[in-house]
């Protein structure tokens, strides 16, 4: 399924309201997308408009073709998002298996047994019971059961200690099929780094880019070395090493680093942009 | 049964569905239902003690604050759906408006109201025998017909959907929002009774009309009636707005 948004603005109800979203325009197909963007950059809201909870001032968010804000059954059924401040109505996961999960025609219980497993989780366990962080990972576990076609994800590992963080990397390369488009809002960049397809960079309400990894690649080059390339868009030290962000012209292969991108659509943007053919 | 896979494809109102709402919000509803059961239940069986040891005397004080907590009961009954926890996952249901709207206003406007009332006064009268008192010795100046029990349970209609309105058209400080709206209900129809009252006077006054019953009565049903057709106006319109923040609501 494509997640379509076309000139999408939200502004907060209010006279004095800000205005959170500015325009953003990109198509979503399936896969693992990595949602970046400092704080207030509309990454919440983006969310909250794709799963329908917000309705956007201008422009459209659909999903085939039919707005998300419809709340049709044919169009919800297919999304769902679960966040750090949002809380289920369930007194258990259990509960929530049996009161809420029915709606979801693709829910996967023996997948839930084994996500509450690799998170030694009780499913029977009551939710306002757990720490912030047991409840996080009940919540992240119950939501990849579900096996909707939009999955989309504020801070799932907000909260998780390293091995759940292990353990949610596992179950999301496990649970997360082919099919799915899975929408991952994080500042926690290397918790799931090596699943991720795509990204989406917000800044200020606006769009920086949303492509594909491989299109990234194909369009930049990350280098470790000791000097900085003469041509690189963004650098910084690490250790000694001078980690950077160069144009691709000669199609070498390299590893996709997010936090040196990120940082180079803050630092130098446009030079960035330019060079990603935004 | 139909399953889930037909159910996520179709956008026509299913009761199927509707029953899966009522299905989704009882875990948390169940325990407060069940109060609303018991609580005048058991007020009646309290009234029917002190009114066999202590004679019909003792009913007026008792029975009128029993009317009024199950009068409560009902009038703030939408505070069942007041809770903020969850919102985000009721809105993201995979249920239309509509089914929704079908399982929160059969609960406030017919589920509630019997559980309130149909128990506790088949109780009353038929097991625990309570001599109840007549209503018109309880406040001997008011007429009691036809048109004053159409207008109190219009009344009562247009306060609970005044206070559904408030609880569904704000995401916090959902219960204060709900009793604002329901008191600001009750004072908008008091000074819409106020002015009936005032131009009733006036038309007996300007008549010529003494207070004998037989001529008061007419006048009486005309201004009850005009009550009653506000109060009409004001739970539809209650309704109405209840139903588009319904429809409307964001987190």
């Amino acid at each position: 399924m494509i997640l379509d948004i076309k000139d999408l603005w939200y502004k907060y109800p209010g006279k004095h309201a800000d205005t959170a979203l500015k325009g953003i325009s990109a198509v979503v197909g399936p896969g693992l997308h990595l949602l970046l963007g400092e704080n207030g950059a509309g990454k919440t809201t983006s969310l909250h408009i794709m799963a329908g909870l917000r309705f956007p001032s201008a422009g459209s968010c659909t999903l085939d073709g039919c707005p998300t804000g419809s709340r049709l059954p044919s169009v919800s059924s297919h999304i769902f998002m679960t966040g750090v401040n949002m809380e289920f109505p369930a007194a258990s996961i259990s509960e929530m298996a049996r009161i809420h999960a029915p709606f979801y025609p693709h829910f996967d219980a023996f997948a839930l047994r084994d996500n509450l497993a690799a998170f030694g989780l009780d499913a029977d366990a009551p939710l306002q019971n757990m720490s912030t962080g047991n409840r996080q990972k009940a919540k992240v576990a119950y939501a990849l059961a579900l096996k909707t076609d939009i999955l989309l994800l504020d801070e799932p590992a907000n909260g998780l200690d390293i091995e759940s963080r292990h353990a949610l990397q596992k179950m999301m390369a496990a649970h997360v099929g082919p099919e799915q488009t899975v929408i991952v809002s994080t500042h926690s960049i290397r918790d799931l780094e090596n699943l991720y397809d795509g990204v989406i960079d917000l800044h200020d309400g606006r769009l920086n880019y949303a492509m594909t990894v491989d299109d990234i690649l194909e369009h930049v080059y990350f280098d470790v070395s000791s000097v900085a390339p003469e041509d690189a868009l963004y650098s910084r030290q690490c250790l000694g090493r001078c980690h950077s962000i160069c144009p691709n012209g000669s199609g070498d292969e390299s590893n996709i680093d997010f936090e040196l991108l990120y940082l180079a659509a803050r630092n130098n943007k446009e030079q960035l942009l330019k060079c990603l053919d935004r | 049964m139909i399953s889930s896979e037909i159910l996520s494809k179709t956008d026509a109102t299913r009761w199927e569905r509707i029953m899966m709402v009522a299905r989704y919000y009882m875990p948390y509803l169940r325990g407060k239902l069940l109060a609303m059961f018991i609580m005048p239940v058991v007020c009646e069986i309290i009234l029917s003690m002190v009114v066999n040891s202590y004679g019909l005397e003792a009913y007026f004080p008792l029975g009128l604050i029993f009317s009024i907590f199950f009068i409560g009961c009902m009038v703030f009954s939408p505070m069942l759906f007041a809770r903020s926890r969850g919102l985000e996952t009721e809105l993201m249901l995979p249920a239309l408006p509509f089914e929704r709207k079908v399982v929160i206003f059969s609960l406030c406007f017919v589920i509630v109201p019997v559980m309130v009332f149909v128990p506790s006064t088949l109780l009353g009268m038929f097991v625990l025998k309570v001599p109840h008192a007549a209503l018109n010795t309880l406040f001997p100046d008011v007429i009691y017909n036809g048109v004053t029990i159409l207008y109190s349970v219009l009344t009562l209609l247009v306060f609970t959907a005044s206070c559904l309105w408030g609880v569904m058209a704000h995401t916090t400080h959902r219960v204060v929002w709900g009793i604002a709206y329901g008191f600001f209900a009750y004072i908008l129809l008091g000074f819409i009774g106020l002015v009936g009252g005032v131009i009733w006077g006036f038309m007996l006054a300007f008549n010529g009309y003494g207070l004998e019953e037989g001529s008061v009565l007419p006048f009486y049903n005309f201004v009850m009636g005009g009550g009653c057709i506000v109060s009409a106006i004001g739970f539809i319109f209650a309704v109405w707005r209840t139903s588009r923040a319904i429809s409307r609501m964001q987190i």
